[in-house]
């Protein structure tokens, strides 16, 4: 209960905030933006206003996860509402949580908005033919903005917002350098040390490209195989992932000194 | 938190790592088809001799996974080029988007038919040294995107029906085309390709062919307009193939003699004249080519856009050819403006001044056949490509002879 009281009132602080209305305002303007490519053909006019769209709603979103998640924790403690709110029968895993969540609905609500902009859009260009499967690419943005919120959340623990800012920005290009990644990790004229620390950065840090999903909605004559499988799995690579640094964040903040 | 709590977190963050490995093993087979192409490889590389790199604005969205974006927009840049004729900056644009993602299915369209129609000298002459790499470059988009019709039928019809004239492997593209899902109003063009090829009773069947479908797409729906478009063209083209065909059948009986002659006239340094008689009739075409006579075709396994700067390729065939008026031919070349295309840096030259009956108009055809059976010449009638006859002459040339 605690924990939902926690995140409902970070939502209202983080909906509050000018930061991320700018962000976000920038965000629909740019996807509107992108049907002035008007001199294309219309494949290419699609593929430009989709493959944009999905762009500009993942980097909105990606900053807005960042911006918000670097500053959950480290702005109670510096107001010092973090000793009002601990003082009274909350627990500090119900704080965290409930932080977690709070700034999760926000980047939820601004993911709907670009999205219905994003959709209206395409559908207009395409007479009103609305694309449906583009809400697969929207579902994978969502989890893997749960992950870099996860990520920033779990750095605020333990780092002031300026680091935490550059680690989380420096772990999302690791993680979508996966590809490079495995391939250096099976690279035979690498020796057995920098395959080995190349697995663990593959496998262990945050893999970010998983969710790039993007081309085949981008290209609908494309055929895939499995779709659902894979969307499943990095659903639940997400899941298992956030949870996971959630865990230890919370084992970190109880021990933490305030 | 009490300490029987935290063991029991550390205790699954232990049993979810492995998890987490698992399934991102179970994930990375897989990525590929999401995210195909060279992705962040396509920063920097090397085609050629040149390297590629991509301009640094676009760097960081394709290493964070925004691939198709900077692909969309490495486009737009290549179509402000187009529009301002810096047509040397787009090749290399089309390179890389299509490396960054390889179903973009019009930038493999637009690029082909760029390299093989829009590098041109003084005179709107293509720089056919372009040509190979135009038709490696759609081979590449098709591997990539099999199940796309489109550039099978580029292939088929804007680089061998219209450029190589190869009419046999045009026909064989665009019926691979019409089999990938091609529209209905590029059926008919399967038909010419055959006649073209003097393949008549493929011709034949394929308008038959194009008439059922019609027929059958009608009687499904009769407000079907490309159905309706279909039939009408196809109920008209078919009688007269095979009215063509009929009138045409005793051209091999009594073969015109062309009383080909045809002349090199060097009137200034790298300027000449071509010129020569056919008896022929007007609208024919003399096709004329001065290629290096050691010229081979280069095996060009995959796409570049390197061509030999020492290669000079002067190619003036099919409808480009020297049009017959009168019974006469003739042209002025003048190489001296274009260096860079003709750069005339090997010898000797192999200059080929030729008519192919396969190439013409309808009814310059009516004339030679549909394979050359209705023409002779003593002097260079050329049957050495089977079953066809070509009226050729070969003239070698030094360099000294050019320039």
């Amino acid at each position: 209960m605690n924990t939902l009281v926690i995140a409902k009132t970070t939502f209202g602080e983080a909906l509050r905030k000018k930061i991320l209305n700018i962000f976000l305002l920038v965000a629909l303007a740019l996807i509107l933006f992108s049907v002035s490519f008007a001199y294309f053909t219309a494949r290419e006019e699609m593929t430009i206003i989709k493959s944009m769209g999905l762009g500009i709603i993942a980097i909105t979103g990606m900053f807005i996860s960042v911006v918000l998640g670097i500053n959950l924790v480290p702005a109670e403690i510096e107001k010092r509402t973090i000793y009002t709110i601990l003082s009274k029968p909350v627990k500090r895993h119900e704080f965290l949580l409930g932080k977690f969540l709070g700034g999760l609905l926000t980047v939820f609500v601004n993911l709907v908005l670009m999205t219905v902009v994003f959709m209206i859009t395409v559908a207009w260009k395409s007479q009103w033919q609305p694309d449906f499967a583009l809400l697969k690419g929207i579902l994978m943005i969502f989890f893997q903005l749960l992950l870099v919120g996860a990520a920033a959340l779990f750095f605020s623990v333990f780092t002031t917002p300026v680091i935490n800012f550059f680690l989380t920005s420096a772990v999302y290009i690791v993680g979508s350098l996966s590809d490079v990644t495995l391939a250096l990790m099976k690279d035979e004229r690498q020796n057995v040390i920098m395959k080995g620390f190349f697995g663990v950065v593959h496998y262990l840090v945050p893999n970010f490209a998983n969710f790039f999903t993007q081309n085949p909605l981008i290209h609908p004559e494309v055929t895939i195989r499995n779709e659902t499988v894979y969307y499943a799995q990095n659903i639940a690579y997400a899941l298992v992932y956030t949870s996971v640094l959630m865990i230890i964040a919370i084992l970190i903040f109880e021990k933490r000194e305030m | 938190m009490k300490r029987s709590a935290k063991a029991l977190l550390i205790i699954v963050v232990m049993a979810l790592i492995p998890a987490i490995v698992k399934l991102q093993t179970a994930i990375d087979p897989q990525r590929r088809q999401f995210q195909p192409g060279r992705g962040v490889s396509a920063v920097v590389t090397q085609v050629g001799n040149n390297p590629v790199v991509l301009p640094s604005q676009f760097v960081v969205g394709t290493i964070i996974g925004f691939r198709e974006v900077v692909a969309g927009l490495l486009w737009v840049r290549a179509n402000d080029f187009f529009h301002r004729g810096n047509y040397d900056a787009i090749v290399p644009l089309t390179r890389i988007i299509t490396w960054l993602d390889p179903h973009q299915i019009d930038v493999y369209s637009t690029g082909a038919w760029h390299l093989a129609y829009n590098f041109v000298d003084h005179r709107h002459r293509a720089d056919r040294r372009y040509l190979l790499p135009a038709i490696r470059f759609l081979d590449e988009g098709i591997e990539n995107n099999p199940s796309v019709w489109d550039l099978y039928f580029d292939q088929g019809f804007t680089m061998y029906y219209l450029k190589v004239y190869d009419y046999n492997k045009a026909a064989m593209w665009l019926k691979l085309a019409q089999e990938k899902g091609a529209p209905y109003a590029r059926y008919t063009q399967v038909a010419h390709a055959y006649a073209k090829a003097a393949r008549l009773d493929d011709a034949t069947r394929q308008w038959k062919s194009c008439i059922a479908t019609a027929q059958a797409a009608l009687k499904k729906d009769p407000k079907n307009a490309d159905a309706r478009h279909l039939l009408q063209v196809s109920e008209r083209n078919l009688p007269m193939l095979l009215y063509r065909i009929e009138m045409r059948k005793d051209l091999a009986k009594h073969p015109r003699d062309v009383n080909f002659e045809a002349g090199f006239e060097r009137i200034g340094p790298k300027k000449f004249r071509i010129s020569g008689s056919a008896d022929l009739p007007d609208t024919a075409r003399i096709d004329v080519t001065l290629i290096d006579s050691d010229y081979k075709e280069p095996e060009l396994d995959k796409f570049t856009w390197e061509v030999d700067p020492n290669l000079t390729m002067v190619v003036d065939v099919g409808i480009h050819g020297l049009m017959v008026k009168d019974g006469k031919f003739d042209r002025i070349y003048n190489l001296s403006r274009d260096p860079k295309q003709y750069p005339l840096a090997a010898d000797p030259y192999t200059l080929t001044i030729s008519f192919d009956p396969q190439k013409a108009f309808h009814d310059v055809q009516d004339v030679t056949g549909w394979r050359g059976e209705g023409i002779t010449d003593k002097r260079y009638l050329d049957t050495s490509s089977k079953g066809f006859r070509t009226i050729r002459k070969v003239i070698p040339l030094k360099r000294e002879d050019i320039i």
